[in-house]
């Protein structure tokens, strides 16, 4: 728990220091706002918004990635590419290799057939 | 790979996965030739194996070239899992920004997945000054981007739905007569394909494919509000001086877009060109005469440039309209008071 709120507060800190410089000065709104299809820029929207940047930011860490680069990496995305991919890091595509990718299809179909060769007549 | 597969199969049957194993080792490739071969005339059959396909070759559209290809795509040979990378720097290359596919590993590549998630592909390509934009999922939307000069990165998944293999890829070309795409794909450069079998392929992954523009053009099939809002993306990532080329860009498109003259304008003011950042505010007031976010901006640029008179009338007009923004404007017609009467002292 302790461990979990540290890292916590220090993902809270380094994404206030990477989400400052893209908050537009005092006195401007932004273009994003007016392409919002709702003006629903409520605080309890930027909260979320910001719990979610700094859950993926984690995920990329834990994926491998350092603290430096997934900072980075987490700063292009936008609000609605972060709630996409917040908490789903495992289980959405990732686009990979084909060298192995024909063989392993075949390997598939073949593995099919053979349990159905071994436990089909055994199911008679 | 095929270790692990052998493995596998041991728990079912040693005999057969000792048999699987020398089949696949030696009949290899041909095999997947065959494979391919035979499936084809089969699934050739199936209606909806490739549905847009099919309505491509009953009817193409009339605006479509029948064959295209570009030949100044880069070819970028991935290594192992690295069909992110390569994608991306094939299709960032193209678009004229000289990366390396090794040096966009650190920008998309997740080992932990050994692969790239989709829209890191899209923010990897942002951070190189590029609009990321998702073309519609519609096969004539694909070649329609090839046809204009774009290659169109896509995602197929050659997997079942309990073991996915997905795979990126670039599309460079394709030739309807002889029903091929082309693409940079994998170890293979300039890769001819059924485009029946990409379609299959593609559309398992709900036909994802996306574009890397430079900020100079717009995508052929690009749609207003989403193209805006794929340059607002570029201009939060931090790239306002690219993002101002292409809103430029896209007013060119769409002369009266309100978030392109905003876009414009704010990319201006964070770049210091605070001159600039009116004219393009002032534009927007002009076409947009009940836009609350056009009149506040031009009210706080007007201030910025000492006329104090015309940015409090702005301001007056932007509080007048109300709307959920009231708040903000009001704070910019205060501050403008503000300044006002300490000139007064």
């Amino acid at each position: 728990m302790k461990v979990f709120f540290r890292r916590f507060v220090c993902q809270f800190l380094a994404l206030c220091l990477i989400g400052l410089p893209f908050t537009v000065q005092a006195g401007m709104i932004g273009t994003d706002e007016v392409i919002a299809q709702s003006q629903d820029q409520s605080d309890r929207n930027k909260v979320r918004d910001f719990m979610a940047r700094a859950e993926v930011q984690q995920q990329l860490q834990d994926h491998g990635i350092t603290l430096q680069a997934a900072q980075a990496r987490v700063s292009a995305l936008t609000d609605l590419e972060v709630q996409q991919v917040a908490g789903r890091i495992d289980s959405i595509p990732a686009g990979a290799d084909t060298a192995a990718v024909v063989v392993t299809v075949l390997a598939v179909i073949l593995l099919i057939y053979i349990l159905l060769q071994h436990f089909y007549p055994k199911a008679k | 790979m095929c270790g692990a597969k052998t493995r596998m199969f041991a728990g079912f049957s040693f005999i057969s996965a000792r048999l699987l194993a020398g089949f696949l080792f030696t009949a290899g490739r041909c095999l997947t030739v065959c494979f391919i071969l035979s499936a084809l005339p089969l699934l050739n059959g199936c209606a909806g194996f490739a549905p847009q396909t099919d309505a491509l070759n009953a009817q193409r559209p009339a605006d479509l070239p029948p064959r295209v290809e570009m030949r100044d795509v880069p070819y970028f040979p991935q290594d192992e899992y690295h069909c992110g990378p390569a994608s991306l720097a094939m299709a960032l290359n193209a678009s004229g920004v000289k990366v390396s596919s090794a040096a966009l590993v650190d920008q998309v590549y997740l080992p932990g997945r050994k692969g790239s998630l989709q829209v890191e592909m899209l923010a990897a390509a942002r951070r190189n000054g590029r609009v990321a934009y998702l073309i519609d999922p519609e096969l004539t939307a694909v070649l329609r981007e090839v046809a204009a000069g774009t290659p169109v990165i896509v995602l197929e998944n050659f997997g079942v739905p309990f073991y996915p293999l997905w795979h990126y890829s670039v599309v460079i070309g394709y030739d309807l007569q002889r029903g091929e795409i082309i693409r940079h794909t994998g170890k293979h450069e300039r890769a001819p394909g059924p485009l029946r079998l990409f379609e299959f392929f593609w559309q398992k992954e709900n036909r994802w494919a996306i574009v890397a523009m430079p900020p100079e053009r717009v995508p052929a099939t690009a749609t207003e509000q989403r193209y805006a809002e794929a340059v607002v993306a570029l201009e939060k990532a931090g790239q306002a001086r690219n993002a101002r080329i292409a809103y430029e860009s896209m007013l060119k498109r769409w002369p009266a877009n309100l978030a392109a003259h905003m876009g414009a304008g704010n990319t201006s003011y964070a770049l210091g060109d605070i001159e600039a950042a009116e004219s393009w505010f002032r534009q927007a007031a002009k076409t947009h005469p009940d836009s609350v976010p056009a009149l506040n901006n031009l009210a706080q640029t007007l201030l910025e440039r000492g006329k104090i008179d015309e940015a409090r009338a702005t301001a007056e007009r932007a509080v007048g309209l109300g709307g959920p923004l009231l708040p903000r404007t009001r704070e910019t017609l205060d501050e403008i008071n503000k300044r006002q009467a300490s000139q007064k002292n």
